[in-house]
C-alpha cells in the first residue's frame, strides 16, 4: 500500500519554522503578539509533519508526487548538487518527534518568557532552531545537513547565552566552586561560547570527513553515495581511509550530541532558560548527532557488505568505537548525575548518559547482522527520551521558579502544593529509570536487547550498570525535591511571602501532555506483546528497514542481512538482568531519599570514608578542569609570553616594506657617513646625511613626495606611449 | 550590435562627479540625495548587466557587452578601447555599485567636513572601478587601476583619523610600487607578443615569456589583495580611513587584486602559473592563517576586521591556484563567490564599526562594553555580520569557503589544514562579541542606537548573503564557464 502525498508538505516541515522566525523579527512592533504568530507557524509545521505521519502509522509507504516544489530541486550548479527532502518513514517519525515536542515547548515558553524583555529574540532563535533541526533530518545530502547543523549551533549559542547580561543569578554552577584551581561556575555568555567552540571542534572533523568522502565519491547525496559505493569504497579502502573518514564524520556527532570527549559543554549549557534546555539540550539538538550516525552508518555498513572483498573488518572498528563511546559516555555521565545538586544539571548529565544509549544502539547495529534492529532501537530510545526528558526539564523550570532556587537540597516536600507537576515528574522519572510499563523501559530494553542479541555482552553490562545508576539518580532527585521536610531555605522563602504554587496552565498543560504520551507509548508497547499490530519495536524496525531500502534495493538488503528472530529465552534474560540492576538502583534511592532511612552524608560527607569518590564525581571526573588547564590557560599563557617576547608593533614596523627601505637607505647613509668622516675631512656633510634626510622626509609622509612618485609613474607611462608612437612616426 | 552600457557605467559616474560637487556645495542634503539617486541608477544598470550575463553567460573565454574602438592607433603601436564582461566581472561590478549606494547612506552621518569633494570623489572612484572590472586592454586596465588610487588617497588623507597622512602615504607607496612593477610586466609582454588586448593574448603568450610578467603581476595584485607579506599597508589604511571608506577599501579595492589574479595571472600566464602553483598556494595558505591569527590579538575593532579581510582574501588566491593544480572548477568558482560574499559581510562590519565609534567614541575592544544593552540594534547586527564573516550558515560565505577548501584538498590533501581557518575566525569573532556585546555596560553613557531606517540599510548587506545560499547559481552559473576556461588553459 502506498499513500500519495504532495511534495510541498515535506518542504513545509522545515520552511514554516523559518517563516515563523522571520515573521517574529519583522513584526517587532506587534509586541508579544508576534510570539503567538511564531507558535502558530510551529503548529503548522507540526501539522504538515503529522499529515505525513498518519499514513506511516497505518503501515503505508509514501509515494510523493510533485506539487508546488518538486521533491528535489537544482541547487549548486558548480557541484552538480541538488537539494531534496527525504520521505522515508524513519525520517518522518524523527520529524514528528521534533515538531511536536518543539510545539509544546513553544506553548510553555509563551508563559515562561512572558516577563522577559528579550522574548522576541528568544522566539526568533528557537523557531530558526527548529527549522534548522528539521533541515538536518529531512536533507537528502550531507551539505545541506551541514548547513542545518551549523545553524543549530548558532541558535544554541544565542539561546544558551540568552541572559547575556551575566547577572549572578543566571550563572550555572555555584560561584566559588573550584576543581584543580579552575572555576567551575560559568556565566551564560561564557557557557554559550563554550558550547559553540567545543561543538565546532567536532564540526571541523565532520567537515573534513565529508570533504574527503566527496573527493572520493564526487557527491554529497545519500542516494548517490549508496548507489556508487562499489566505486568509491575500494578507492577509500586502498588509501586506508574507510574507518578514519567514518570517524571524522562521527566527530561532528560526538560534539553535537555531547559524547565523550566533547561532552563538557552540555552541563554548562543549562545557563539558558528552562525551555531552551528542554528543547535543545534534551529533545532535539543533541539528537542531531544520532541522526547523523543514522545517515552515515548504513552507508558504510552496506557499502562494505556489498564489497565482500574488503572483509567485514574494513569498517568494524568504526562501529566498535561508536558503541563504546556511547557506552562509556552513558556510564560516566550517569555517575556524575549521582551527586549533582543543581536540578537542571542533573538532568543534563542524564541527557548525556541517555544519548550514550542511542549511540550504543547505533554502534551495535553495525556489529550485528540485523542492522535495522539497532537503528530502530536508537530511534525508539530517541523518541521516548525526547518526550520524558522534555517533561522533566519543563517541570524543572516550574519547580525552580516555585522554590526560587536551582538546588534540589533547597527544595523538599513540594509534592503537596504542586500535585500536577509531581505527577508528571514522577511518570517521567520512572520512565527515565526504565520502570515498566513506561516508554523508557521499552526503549532501554530495545537498546540493551540489541546489544545482547549482537553478542556484545561487555556493552550490555555497561548499559545495565548505567540503568542502575539512572534509577538511583532519578529517584534521588525526585525524593529530594518532592519528599521529606521542606528545606530551611524553602521555609525562609515562604515566610518572605513567596509561595510554592503550580504554574499557569500554559505551562503545565504542555508537560502534562508529554507525560501522558509517555504513558500512552508504554501501554501501547505493553499491548503490543499480545497484539502484533501494536508492537512498536517491530513497527520501528519496519520503518528502519524501509529507510534502508530507499537507498538499497530490497533484495540486496534481504540477501545480505539474515535476521534470526531473537529467542524468547535471550530476550527474557536480557530484560531480566536489566530489571535487576534497575531494582537495585531504585531500592537504594528509595531507602535514602524517599523513606529516608539512611543518611548518605555519613558515607560521602566531608568526613565520610568515600568522600573522595563524591569529590571525583562532583567535579566531573576532573575532565572539565583539565580541559580548561590545557586548552584555555595554556594558550593564553603562551600568547602572553609571545607578546612579551616579541613586540608585535615592532614586528609590524620591520615588516613594513617602506620602513625596510628607509632603514636600509639610512644604514647605507650611515655607512657612507662613517667612511667619509673616517677617511677624510671632518665635518663635511656627507652624501649619506643628505640621503638620510631624504629618506626621513619620505617616511614622515610628506604628501608632495607621494605626488612626485605618482607623477613619475604617469611620466613613465607617457614616455612609453610617446616612445612607441614616436618610433613609428 | 555594439553596446554602450559598459561605457555608460564607467563614464556616467565620472561625468556626474562635478555635478555632485556643485550640488552638494550648494545644499548638502540635496547633494546626498542626488548621490544616492545616481548610485541607485548605476546599480540598476550594473544589475541589468549582471542579470543578462547570468541568463546567457558568454562561452568560455568569450565576453558579453563587448565594446571595441581604436584608441591610439599608429602603424607600429596600437591601443584599443576594449571593454567586455563575463561571469567574473559582473558580480564584482554589481557589488561595487551596491556598496557605493550604501556608502552614500552611511556617510550621511559619519562624514562632516568637505562633503562636496567627498561625494564627487566617490563617483570618480566608482567610475574607475567599473573601468578596472570591464577593461580588456592591459593599458586601459592600468589607467583605470591608477585612477582608483587618487580618490582613495584623498579619502584616507583628508577624511581619515589621527594618523591619516601616514596611512595615506603608506597606502600609496605600497600600491603604487606594486602597480608600477605590474606595468613593467605588461610592457614586457607587449615587446614579446605585440598586443595589449587580453582576448588576443590569452593562450598566445609563449610559456618562456610568462615567468617574469607572472611575478610582476603577482606583486601588483598581491599588494592589492593583499597577500602576506605585502599586507602591512592594509591595517593602517583601514584603521585611519573613515568607516564608509573602509567599506570601499575592503569591499571593492581588494577585489581588484583578486580580479587581477583570475583575469591576468591565471588567464594570461597559465603555464608559468601551473609550474609555480604550489608557491602561490602556500602563499595563499599562509595569508589565510596569518590574517586569522593576527586578528586574534587585535585590540582595535577595525584592525580586527581588516585582518579578517586578509584572511578572507587569502581564500581567493588559494582557490584560484587550487584550480590550476587540480583542475577542479570549485576553486575559481569559490574564489569569485568569496569575493562577492566578503564584500557584503566585511562591508557591513566596517560600517558597523563606524557607528560604534561614532556613538561610543572608541573602537578599542576592551573599552567597548555592554553594547547589547546600550545599542541593541547595532549589537544585533554586529552579531549577525560576524556570523556572516565567520562563514556560518545560513550566510553563503560558508559555501564559498567550503568550495575553496574542497578545491584545495583536491590539489594537495595536506591543505586540509585550511579547515582550521574558519575555526580560528570563529574564535576571535566570538571573543570580540563576548567582550563587546555580551558584557555589562560600564557607567552611564548617553549613546544612541541606530534608527530603524539604518537597520533596513544594513539588512541590504546581509539579506543577499542569506538568499545566495539558496540561489547560489546566480553567482556560480556564470562563474562556471570562467572556471572552465581558466582550468582548460592549464597544460
Amino acid at each position: 500500500m502506498s499513500a500519495p502525498v504532495p511534495s510541498y508538505l515535506l518542504w513545509m516541515v522545515f520552511i514554516l519554522p523559518f517563516v515563523g522566525a522571520v515573521l517574529n523579527a519583522a513584526l517587532y512592533r506587534a509586541g508579544k503578539a508576534r510570539n503567538y504568530a511564531t507558535v502558530v507557524f510551529a503548529f503548522l509545521s507540526g501539522a504538515a509533519a503529522l499529515d505525513l505521519l498518519l499514513p506511516v502509522l497505518q503501515g503505508q509507504t509514501l509515494s510523493v508526487y510533485s506539487s508546488v516544489i518538486p521533491q528535489s530541486v537544482p541547487w549548486i550548479s558548480g557541484l552538480g548538487l541538488r537539494m531534496g527532502v527525504l520521505s522515508d518513514p524513519y525520517s518522518i517519525i524523527l520529524a514528528n518527534v521534533v515538531a511536536w515536542v518543539s510545539f509544546l515547548v513553544f506553548v510553555y515558553s509563551l508563559e515562561y518568557m512572558k516577563e522577559d524583555s528579550g522574548s522576541g529574540r528568544y522566539f526568533f532563535f528557537v523557531s530558526l532552531f527548529v527549522g534548522s533541526m528539521q533541515l538536518i533530518i529531512l536533507s537528502d545530502n550531507l551539505l545541506s545537513l551541514f548547513i542545518g547543523w551549523e545553524m543549530v549551533g548558532l541558535c544554541s549559542y544565542s539561546l544558551i547565552g540568552h541572559y547575556y547580561k551575566d547577572e549572578t543569578k543566571d550563572w550555572v554552577g555555584t560561584p566559588g566552586d573550584k576543581a584543580l584551581g579552575e572555576d567551575q561556575a560559568y556565566s551564560p555568555s561564557h557557557a554559550g561560547m563554550k558550547a559553540f567552540v567545543m561543538t565546532r571542534v567536532g564540526d571541523v572533523a565532520m567537515l573534513a570527513g565529508i570533504l574527503i568522502l566527496f573527493l572520493f565519491s564526487g557527491t554529497f547525496n545519500y542516494q548517490q553515495l549508496a548507489g556508487s559505493s562499489s566505486t568509491w569504497l575500494p578507492k577509500l579502502a586502498n588509501s586506508g581511509l574507510v574507518v578514519p573518514v567514518a570517524l571524522l564524520i562521527f566527530g561532528g556527532a560526538v560534539g553535537k550530541s555531547a559524547q565523550f570527549p566533547l561532552h563538557e559543554w552540555l552541563p554548562d549549557a543549562m545557563a539558558g532558560p528552562a525551555p531552551v534546555s528542554a528543547l535543545i539540550h534534551a529533545a532535539t539538538m543533541v539528537n542531531a548527532g544520532v541522526v547523523l550516525v543514522a545517515r552515515v552508518a548504513p552507508l558504510f555498513y552496506f557499502a562494505v557488505l556489498l564489497n565482500p572483498a574488503l572483509g567485514v573488518m574494513a569498517v568494524q572498528p568504526f562501529f566498535l568505537t561508536v558503541a563504546w563511546i556511547g557506552a562509556f559516555t552513558a556510564i560516566m555521565a550517569a555517575s556524575q548525575a549521582l551527586v549533582g545538586f543543581e536540578l537542571k544539571k542533573i538532568l543534563a548529565y542524564s541527557t548525556i548518559s541517555q544519548i550514550g544509549y542511542m549511540m550504543l544502539a547505533m554502534g551495535v547495529a553495525g556489529l550485528s547482522s540485523d542492522f535495522a534492529q539497532g537503528l530502530a532501537a536508537g530511534l525508539y530510545q530517541l523518541t521516548s527520551h525526547a518526550i520524558f526528558k522534555a517533561t522533566l526539564f519543563l517541570a524543572a523550570g516550574a519547580l525552580i521558579h516555585a522554590a526560587d532556587s536551582k538546588y534540589i537540597n533547597q527544595m523538599g516536600g513540594m509534592r503537596d502544593k504542586m500535585k500536577i507537576t509531581f505527577a508528571a515528574f514522577l511518570i517521567s522519572a520512572a520512565s527515565l529509570s526504565g520502570i515498566p510499563p513506561f516508554s523508557g523501559f521499552w526503549s532501554k530494553d530495545a537498546v540493551l536487547g540489541a546489544a545482547w542479541g549482537a553478542g556484545q555482552y561487555g556493552l550490555f553490562l555497561v548499559g545495565a550498570a548505567t540503568a542502575a545508576m539512572t534509577a538511583f539518580y532519578s529517584f534521588r532527585m525526585l525524593g529530594m525535591v518532592f519528599f521529606g521536610p521542606k528545606s530551611e531555605r524553602l521555609q525562609k522563602v515562604e515566610e518572605s511571602g513567596h509561595h510554592v504554587h503550580e504554574p499557569g496552565p500554559l505551562m503545565w498543560v504542555p508537560y502534562v501532555i508529554l507525560a501522558a504520551l509517555t504513558v500512552v507509548i508504554g501501554l501501547t508497547a505493553l499491548t503490543g506483546l499480545v497484539v502484533p499490530s501494536l508492537n512498536i519495536e517491530n513497527a520501528l524496525e519496519g520503518a528502519a528497514a524501509t529507510y534502508i531500502n530507499s537507498f538499497y534495493p530490497t533484495q540486496t538488503v534481504a540477501a545480505l542481512t539474515s535476521a534470526p528472530a531473537a529467542s524468547v529465552a535471550s530476550t527474557l534474560s536480557s530484560s531480566g538482568i536489566t530489571g535487576l540492576f534497575v531494582a537495585i538502583g531504585f531500592l537504594a534511592a528509595a531507602g535514602l531519599y524517599l523513606a529516608r532511612r539512611l543518611d548518605p552524608s555519613r558515607l560521602v560527607g566531608p568526613t565520610g570514608p568515600a568522600h573522595w569518590v563524591y569529590k571525583f564525581l562532583y567535579n566531573r571526573w576532573y575532565i572539565n578542569a583539565v580541559y580548561y588547564k590545557v586548552f584555555v590557560d595554556a594558550p593564553i599563557a603562551a600568547s602572553q609570553w609571545l607578546s612579551d617576547v616579541f613586540d608585535f608593533q615592532g614586528l609590524f614596523r620591520v615588516n613594513s616594506a617602506g620602513s625596510v627601505l628607509g632603514v636600509s637607505l639610512s644604514a647605507a647613509g650611515n655607512w657612507l657617513d662613517v667612511r667619509v668622516v673616517d677617511g677624510a675631512a671632518n665635518g663635511v656633510s656627507s652624501v649619506g646625511q643628505a640621503l638620510s634626510r631624504w629618506v626621513r622626509k619620505l617616511q614622515t609622509g610628506v604628501v608632495e613626495n607621494y605626488i612626485l612618485l605618482f607623477a613619475l609613474g604617469v611620466l613613465a607611462l607617457l614616455l612609453v606611449l610617446i616612445w612607441g608612437t614616436g618610433a613609428a612616426l | 550590435m555594439t553596446s554602450f552600457l559598459l561605457s555608460l557605467l564607467i563614464f556616467l559616474p565620472i561625468a556626474a562627479s562635478p555635478l555632485v560637487y556643485a550640488v552638494t556645495r550648494a545644499n548638502k542634503r540635496a547633494g546626498i540625495y542626488l548621490s544616492a539617486g545616481l548610485g541607485l541608477l548605476i546599480t540598476a544598470v550594473a544589475a541589468y548587466i549582471f542579470w543578462a550575463v547570468y541568463s546567457s553567460p558568454p562561452a568560455p573565454g568569450a565576453f558579453s557587452f563587448v565594446e571595441q574602438h581604436a584608441w591610439v592607433s599608429t602603424s607600429f603601436f596600437g591601443l584599443d578601447y576594449l571593454l567586455g564582461v563575463d561571469g567574473l566581472s559582473t558580480p564584482l561590478m554589481f557589488v561595487s555599485a551596491l556598496l557605493t549606494v550604501l556608502v552614500v547612506w552611511g556617510s550621511k552621518r559619519l562624514i562632516d567636513h568637505h562633503e562636496p569633494q567627498y561625494y564627487a570623489l566617490l563617483f570618480l572612484f566608482e567610475g574607475a572601478i567599473m573601468g578596472v572590472f570591464s577593461s580588456l586592454n592591459l593599458i586601459l586596465f592600468y589607467v583605470f587601476w591608477e585612477i582608483v588610487l587618487i580618490p582613495m588617497f584623498f579619502f584616507i588623507g583628508v577624511w581619515g583619523g589621527e594618523r591619516r597622512k601616514y596611512a595615506a602615504m603608506k597606502f600609496i607607496l605600497f600600491t603604487y610600487v606594486g602597480s608600477t612593477i605590474m606595468l613593467l610586466g605588461f610592457l614586457y609582454i607587449y615587446f614579446g607578443v605585440h598586443s595589449f588586448d587580453i582576448p588576443a593574448l590569452a593562450g598566445h603568450i609563449p610559456a618562456g615569456l610568462q615567468f617574469l610578467p607572472l611575478i610582476a603581476s603577482f606583486v601588483g595584485f598581491g599588494v592589492k589583495l593583499p597577500v602576506f607579506p605585502f599586507h602591512t599597508w592594509l591595517p593602517d589604511a583601514h584603521v585611519q580611513a573613515p568607516a564608509p571608506i573602509s567599506v570601499l577599501l575592503a569591499g571593492v579595492l581588494l577585489k581588484m587584486g583578486g580580479y587581477g589574479f583570475l583575469r591576468i595571472s591565471l588567464g594570461l600566464f597559465p603555464d608559468a602559473s601551473f609550474q609555480y602553483a604550489w608557491v602561490f598556494l602556500a602563499v595563499g595558505l599562509v595569508t589565510m592563517f596569518y590574517g586569522a591569527i593576527v586578528a586574534l590579538l587585535a585590540k582595535d575593532l577595525k584592525r580586527m576586521i581588516a585582518m579578517t579581510s586578509i584572511n578572507h582574501m587569502g581564500f581567493v588566491l588559494f582557490g584560484a591556484y587550487a584550480t590550476v593544480v587540480s583542475g577542479s572548477l570549485l576553486g575559481v568558482q569559490g574564489a569569485i563567490f568569496q569575493m562577492f560574499t566578503h564584500a557584503l559581510a566585511v562591508g557591513c562590519l566596517f560600517m558597523l564599526s563606524g557607528y560604534v565609534h561614532h556613538q561610543a567614541g572608541t573602537r578599542e575592544i576592551p573599552m567597548l562594553k555592554g553594547l547589547g544593552t546600550t545599542m541593541p540594534r547595532t549589537a544585533g547586527l554586529l552579531v549577525l555580520a560576524s556570523a556572516a564573516a565567520m562563514g556560518l550558515p545560513p550566510f553563503s560565505s560558508f559555501l564559498a569557503e567550503f568550495m575553496v577548501i574542497t578545491a584545495g584538498i583536491s590539489a594537495y590533501s595536506i591543505t586540509a589544514v585550511s579547515v582550521l581557518v574558519p575555526v580560528i575566525t570563529a574564535g576571535y569573532f566570538l571573543w570580540m562579541i563576548k567582550r563587546t556585546v555580551l558584557s555589562r555596560p560600564e557607567g552611564a553613557s548617553a549613546v544612541h542606537d541606530m534608527t530603524r531606517a539604518d537597520v533596513v540599510a544594513f539588512s541590504v548587506y546581509l539579506v543577499p548573503l542569506v538568499l545566495l545560499i539558496v540561489f547560489s547559481s546566480l553567482i556560480l552559473a556564470p562563474a562556471y564557464p570562467v572556471a572552465q576556461y581558466l582550468a582548460g588553459l592549464v597544460p
